[in-house]
């Protein structure tokens, strides 16, 4: 084995050697705390760093968001985000709802807002709309005295008679200018 | 013999058989067969969602450059390189909109998966893929999923792979391409052990919980409204299914990394895969994301490595013989 094929076979092991801590969901230190920035750029911009978790451990309920929109004379009408002419595409717009219920409250209240200001951009005729998350499943409590909580029915309860539908999380009511707004504030007031 | 002499010989073979299985030169023709799947499954992907790339990518997206301006770390962040924000702002002092830059990214995106498809100019193709897929999928992260994580492993590869040189123009120009060669060994070895260690590791995430072990996993995936294709309500009454099917997913999925690389079981374990990604295909509806997994393993496992004329010269059936596994298998005897 020649000088240069040791160093690509020894760079294809190193790669490899991340795909693998990758693999095992090993998490790299920060720049704060004595990390190496290029590694975890290269990793990221590679795929390196991906742990291959699909539908690991389980699989969870699905969430989806709705939009009830509202005319000025009170007339509503809905949408959901399958905005795509085909399933390939909708596909891209239905992992937003998955990437929602990860993000921190910041991030997820800016991720509403523009999905309110893009959907009534959509829909000039609508004054306002409420951004509806919802989860599909049943309502469930964890452990004794738990919290409640929305799980799919297993296929038990399926038998038993169970079955899920889409219960919602919360919702937010936006108007043209992209500002959140109280139900009370709207005229005629909205359905809660 | 002495200890010595049998630890000099070990190491010597140890050497020979791991010398052989990173460099034994190989066909390119995988290679080639990864370059063209994987930009077949892809242009897919793409031309499927060319009516929405504004709401997809563009500025005013669904979810827009602005609402994730506090995801990620720079360069990884929305005034990083890697987002087309960063573009988008050069690019503004010569007049050109927001807009146009994100369509004009997408079109290089498309062209260069047509040049990939094609083998024109084939490496230049595959960076400018690899570039542009890594800027639309780190500018709309919230709207990437399985299908773009295996897209930019696959490109980043293609990007260093001898992936041009068969079933391409590159060849028709270039005749005197090699055929079979040492980094082609190389890149396959890669890609097949990226696979091995992908499906190991997502075979034990799954072993981790106790959905895939009851079958309630299966159960979930088929039923949900967002993934189901049919109604398959009816498993309900017949749970051995569901769990049996949720088995053979962690059979297939650990087993991969074991009897893929044995000569006797490959082809059955690959099969195995595939089978079980054209099951997510159909049940699950997520197409491109199936055909871009069945495209690497064929390309890793079902496509001979060698040569016409190594296979005839060594006169074995290729699937014997190839994947130089046999030269590990010589080392782990001892």
């Amino acid at each position: 084995m020649n000088k240069r094929n040791q160093i690509i076979v020894l760079l294809a092991i190193g790669h490899l050697a991340l795909v693998g801590l990758g693999a095992a969901g090993v998490a790299f230190p920060d720049r704060a705390d004595g990390g190496v920035p290029a590694v975890e750029w290269y990793r990221h911009f590679t795929g390196a760093n991906n742990s291959f978790e699909f539908f690991a451990p389980g699989v969870g309920p699905q969430e989806r968001v709705r939009f009830v929109f509202a005319d000025e004379q009170g007339r509503e009408w809905t949408d959901d985000l399958e905005l795509g002419r085909n399933r390939e595409a909708n596909l891209s717009f239905t992992t937003i709802p998955f990437v929602l219920a990860g993000a921190d409250d910041e991030t997820a209240w800016s991720m509403l807002r523009s999905m309110a200001v893009a959907m009534l951009r959509r829909n000039p005729s609508a004054v306002h709309v409420e951004v509806r998350v919802e989860s599909f499943g049943i309502e469930r409590k964890l452990g004794d005295g738990g919290e409640w909580a929305i799980d799919f029915p297993s296929m038990q309860q399926y038998r038993s008679g169970v079955r899920p539908e889409w219960i919602l999380l919360y919702q937010l009511t936006f108007n043209r200018f992209g500002e959140a707004i109280e139900p009370e504030d709207i005229d005629g007031g909205m359905e809660q | 013999m002495s200890y010595s002499e049998i630890s000099s010989e070990f190491r010597r073979r140890a050497v020979r058989g791991l010398t052989r299985f990173w460099l034994d030169p190989a066909s390119v023709r995988p290679l080639a067969i990864l370059r063209i799947s994987v930009a077949a499954v892809l242009l897919f992907q793409a031309l499927a969602s060319i009516d929405s790339v504004r709401d997809l990518y563009g500025r005013d997206a669904v979810v827009s450059w602005d609402a994730l301006q506090s995801v990620g770390a720079f360069p990884m962040s929305v005034d990083g390189p890697f987002h087309l924000s960063f573009l988008s702002r050069q690019l503004s002092d010569l007049g050109i909109s927001a807009d146009h830059c994100v369509m004009g990214v997408f079109g290089l995106y498309v062209a260069a998966l047509a040049g990939l498809l094609l083998g024109f100019q084939s490496r230049l193709s595959a960076v400018l893929a690899f570039m542009t897929h890594l800027l639309l999928t780190e500018t709309a992260p919230a709207t990437t999923y399985g299908v773009d994580q295996f897209a930019r492993i696959a490109l980043f590869y293609s990007c260093w792979l001898p992936i041009g040189n068969c079933l391409s123009i590159d060849h028709l120009i270039r005749p005197g391409l090699k055929q079979t060669t040492t980094s082609a060994r190389i890149g396959l070895r890669m890609l097949q052990l990226h696979l091995a260690v992908m499906y190991l590791a997502t075979g034990l995430h799954k072993a981790a919980g106790e959905q895939w072990w009851n079958g309630e996993a299966i159960w979930r995936a088929v039923t949900l409204p967002g993934l189901a294709q049919f109604d398959m309500s009816w498993l309900a009454g017949v749970p051995l299914l569901p769990m049996l099917i949720g088995w053979a997913t962690l059979a297939i999925e650990i087993g991969y990394c074991v009897f893929v690389w044995h000569a006797r079981t490959r082809r059955i374990t690959a099969a195995a895969a595939v089978g079980m990604h054209a099951g997510i295909a159909v049940q699950l509806g997520l197409t491109s994301f199936a055909l871009l997994m069945i495209a690497l393993n064929v390309a890793a496992f079902l496509v001979p490595p060698k040569t016409v004329e190594q296979e005839q010269a060594a006169d074995v059936p290729c699937f014997s013989n190839c994947s130089g596994f046999v030269a590990v298998r010589e080392t782990s005897t001892y």
